[in-house]
């Protein structure tokens, strides 16, 4: 691997390896391979720019019974393994994100991690666009758009310095994610897991960029009515991260602002959520808070930075 | 010309069909002196004396019916009875009779129709390969079947056969131009030139009093608007073609393949190339369909060599899957337009849709069209678009696109064809277009519109055959709030006298309500007269409820209402109930007492600046 010697905080990497991680959870073989096929020619794309060496696309399996047979597996080596380093881990148990990321980026040896949701179709030059982001001094995490639905977290305009990335398709240094020590997989299931990684980014001096010009297509939906009507694991989740990250950002106000609106919603899922944070504050199994004087950590009503407008 | 039941001794006039064949020979042949005419089926050979006298020929007929080649003889030209059959037997029977002297030109006239399927086409390429062998012209004539007068009436089930006209009792076959054209192909013919009868009213125009025929009936009118926009030939009695010969086709006489393989849906992007990262936004919302059953025709409008690149790239750039299924097409002329008749002709779908180059279809904005074509094949489709605010960013060396506003539910979620006829409230990504409308009715994007002309062909289109709309919320369309749009490039003069021109073209023409038009008519009127709600609809709500639903609707879906949903969960965490909102209710009093609730909610009262640019239908 060839490194250039910019600042020590520039990680930008000529041919660089790229290592693709997506966690699989009952996703269909057809929505996995029109993933996979806008990966590949990104790839394509990236490494006829001589912008990337190599490509590797690493999926790790929480369901429970495997997503991909080995004919799938065999189908996608044959349509794209000429451009993508295609691999399978069928972890036997729902590891959710933060753990799932954690184990698959043990194995993954590249320059860059590329955290992606399994059913994104990302945009041709995405490869190229986001790798170029690193040449900007301090950037230790960037951003794709995500499409048709913008998220509406603000981000500077001119730069893209942004409070925290949604990793539905994010990319990451290696060794920014090994400084780290990668996603808090012991507070953090399934949701705030980028939030927390975004603001340990941050934390570590380094920058975290929006870049509108990479595109991720993740099929998101709206009711006729526009709301969203999340399932009672997804309430569960979200609530019980928005705990976890209050009080891992020290808004101990918060935690106790939650806590009690969950003790009275009258939701067993909200309930749940409340009931696992105290029994682990009892134990005494919750992380010690960080950012006391609140440089990083932002929470705005119940988001995490400053929305641009409502959603 | 085996048909002797009825023999034909027509006179000429300059009129009727000898005139104008003669007319179209006169137009393009020269000097005929010493060569001859070969009048096949020529009955009683009106056409004789004005020929020779005309083109300079030596006249020569040939019919199977003894009458008239009697008649011909005894007035001094050459006739021969010949009964036509197989092609290299009719070709034989023709060259003895040619005897081997310069043909100059050869007529074939009102025959075709009277011979048999196999007969006709046979001889149809004897006389090509004549006419090849002499470099002669043929003039033939037949009559369409197509007129309006017959087409009418056979709507409506009636179908007379007469003792002569275009519903001849001994036609064998019936001919339509496209029938007709085909019938020519197979025998190596091609038109040249056309001088066909024209007859507004044919005689197959009665009874008088036909209210599909009768000049002063609506249904006339509709009807005659429809034809005269699907083809040139609603009012041509015979066509009359000069052909020559050229090469023989395998193609058959007659339809083979009913229907082709078609794609759902052709996607138009219109694009200029001037921001080539809205039109890969574009493209990568289409790389994440859910159903694949699409073709997209991007087309380059006035492209610089520059921007054309830029478009080719972001083509080639796609994944295979998608790269094969999208053309560009170039058009370097006309308004904006201009674009969508190219892509309109190019397009191999069963419907059509527009999406512009800053248009952000969702993953099931295909699969929806499919779903509502199951549903209501025909019909134009209807989704619902979203609104939202857009601008230009640039980070590091890129160009992107920033939304700068919430989705805005401004667009009604079904569509209502009384408000369209004054506005129009579906934006072009919402709706997908029936193939049938432009390949069977001949419509045509206005290219006199210089903005609007969606809203034109929708209510065109809306006003032939419906629209069948569903809630789903299928696509985004960007409103552009600082940088350049249509709407900046067309100053507001130029929408108001597009506007007019729409509205007078809809006042043009008989327009066809859907059911239920008439209930939202009454109740109108009775809010006009001040007195709603007196009128119920066929389905048991009334109108005024029904208005009220959608008014409750639009307020339950207004950004007012969503951004304080944060206030009112609170409002319930502190002991306030829950306000609860029933659809199915089709009492006015309790609706209108749901949207009085939310009205006086302190969720409405805080969000007053949001609502100053409501649309005018929001009240209503």
């Amino acid at each position: 691997m060839q490194t250039t010697s910019y600042s020590p905080a520039c990680y930008f990497r000529d041919a660089a390896a790229v290592g693709v991680q997506s966690i699989l959870f009952h996703n269909s073989f057809k929505s996995i391979d029109r993933s996979t096929a806008s990966l590949a020619r990104s790839a394509e794309l990236a490494i006829c720019a001589s912008r990337c060496s190599r490509v590797v696309l690493s999926l790790g399996d929480s369901s429970p019974e495997p997503c991909l047979t080995r004919e799938h597996l065999a189908l996608l080596t044959q349509r794209y393994g000429h451009l993508v380093d295609i691999r399978y881990d069928f972890f036997d148990a729902n590891m959710g994100s933060a753990a799932g990321h954690n184990r698959l980026a043990e194995s993954n040896d590249c320059d860059f991690y590329l955290i992606r949701n399994p059913d994104v179709v990302v945009s041709p030059r995405l490869l190229e666009v986001m790798t170029e982001a690193f040449r900007r001094p301090n950037v230790g995490m960037v951003e794709a758009k995500q499409l048709p639905i913008e998220h509406p977290k603000d981000y500077d305009a001119t730069t893209g310095d942004t409070s925290w990335a949604t990793t539905a398709c994010a990319m990451i240094p290696s060794e920014v994610f090994r400084r780290i020590g990668g996603f808090d997989a012991r507070s953090f299931f399934l949701y705030c897991d980028d939030v927390d990684f975004s603001w340990m980014v941050r934390r570590a001096g380094l920058r975290v960029i929006f870049q509108p010009a990479a595109m991720a297509f993740h099929d998101k939906r709206l009711s006729p009515t526009g709301q969203w009507q999340p399932s009672a694991a997804e309430r569960y989740y979200s609530a019980e991260a928005a705990l976890f990250l209050a009080h891992k950002w020290s808004r101990p106000d918060l935690v106790e602002r939650y806590l009690n609106d969950f003790a009275k919603s009258g939701s067993r899922d909200l309930i749940r959520a409340h009931d696992t944070y105290q029994s682990r504050r009892a134990n005494n199994a919750l992380p010690a808070p960080i950012d006391a004087e609140h440089k990083v950590g932002t929470f705005v009503e119940s988001m995490y930075a400053v929305h641009r407008y409502p959603l | 010309m085996k048909n002797e039941a009825s023999s034909y001794d027509n006179a000429y006039y300059h009129d009727n069909v000898y005139g104008h064949a003669l007319a179209i020979l006169a137009r393009h042949s020269t000097d005929g002196k010493g060569k001859i005419h070969l009048d096949i089926g020529c009955g009683f050979g009106r056409i004789a004396e004005p020929l020779s006298t005309v083109l300079g020929v030596e006249y020569v007929g040939v019919d199977a019916g003894q009458r008239g080649v009697d008649s011909l003889r005894q007035r001094g030209f050459e006739a021969h009875v010949l009964t036509l059959s197989s092609e290299d037997e009719t070709l034989q029977l023709l060259e003895r009779v040619v005897a081997n002297r310069p043909v100059h030109s050869i007529s074939f006239l009102d025959t075709l129709e009277h011979l048999a399927d196999g007969d006709g086409d046979a001889t149809l390429r004897a006389i090509g390969r004549l006419a090849r062998k002499h470099a002669a012209f043929v003039v033939i004539s037949t009559p369409n079947v197509a007129h309006r007068d017959v087409g009418r009436k056979l709507a409506l089930g009636h179908w007379t056969y007469t003792s002569a006209g275009l519903l001849d009792h001994t036609h064998l076959r019936l001919f339509d131009n496209q029938t007709f054209v085909r019938s020519l192909r197979q025998a190596g013919l091609y038109t040249i030139d056309t001088n066909n009868v024209t007859t507004v009213f044919s005689d197959q125009h009665f009874p008088a009093t036909h209210p599909a025929i009768v000049s002063g009936s609506l249904l006339a009118s509709f009807l005659a608007g429809l034809r005269e926009q699907a083809d040139p030939f609603g009012t041509i009695n015979q066509f009359v073609h000069l052909v020559v010969p050229g090469l023989q086709t395998q193609d058959q006489s007659y339809v083979v393949k009913r229907e082709v393989s078609r794609p759902l849906l052709s996607v138009l992007i219109r694009t200029q190339g001037k921001r080539i990262h809205t039109l890969e936004e574009a493209l990568l919302c289409l790389a994440g369909q859910s159903s694949d059953d699409f073709e997209v025709l991007i087309i380059g409008h006035k492209l610089t060599l520059e921007n054309q690149l830029r478009v080719e790239r972001s083509i080639e750039d796609t994944p295979e899957w998608l790269r094969s299924k999208i053309q560009l097409i170039k058009v370097d002329d006309g308004n904006r337009t201009r674009p969508l008749n190219a892509g309109l002709i190019a397009a191999s779908g069963q419907y059509l849709s527009i999406l512009d180059d800053d248009d952000v279809p969702m993953a099931h904005w295909v699969e929806t069209f499919g779903r509502l074509h199951g549903d209501s094949p025909g019909q134009v489709l209807r989704a619902v678009s979203v609104r939202q605010n857009v601008c230009n960013v640039a980070i590091g060396d890129f160009a992107g696109l920033r939304a700068e506003g919430t989705l805005e539910y401004f667009y009604p979620p079904t569509f209502q064809v009384l408000d369209h006829l004054y506005e129009n409230w579906s934006p072009p990504t919402s709706l997908a277009f029936p193939r049938g409308l432009f390949d069977e009715l001949g419509m045509r994007f206005d290219e006199s519109l210089t903005t609007t002309e969606d809203w034109d062909f929708l209510m065109r289109a809306a006003g032939i055959v419906g629209v069948a709309s569903v809630d789903e919320i299928t696509s985004i369309y960007r409103w552009w709030v600082k940088d350049e749009s249509s709407r900046t490039v067309h100053p507001q003069s130029e929408w108001t006298s597009n506007r007019q021109a729409i509205l007078k073209k809809m006042d043009g023409n008989p327009f066809l309500l859907p059911k239920g038009a008439a209930a939202q008519i009454r109740q109108l009127i009775e809010i006009r007269n001040g007195r709603p709600g007196l009128v119920a609809d066929s389905r048991g709500s009334s109108p005024e409820a029904s208005s009220l639903r959608d008014k409750l609707l639009r307020h339950l879906l207004s950004s007012s209402w969503k951004v304080t949903a944060p206030l009112r969960l609170a409002g319930r965490l502190l002991g306030q109930p829950k306000i609860k909102f029933d659809f199915d209710e089709y009492d006015p009093a309790a609706l209108r007492a749901m949207i009085d609730r939310v009205r006086r909610s302190m969720s409405w009262k805080l969000t007053r600046p949001l609502r100053l640019r409501r649309p005018p239908w929001w009240d209503n």
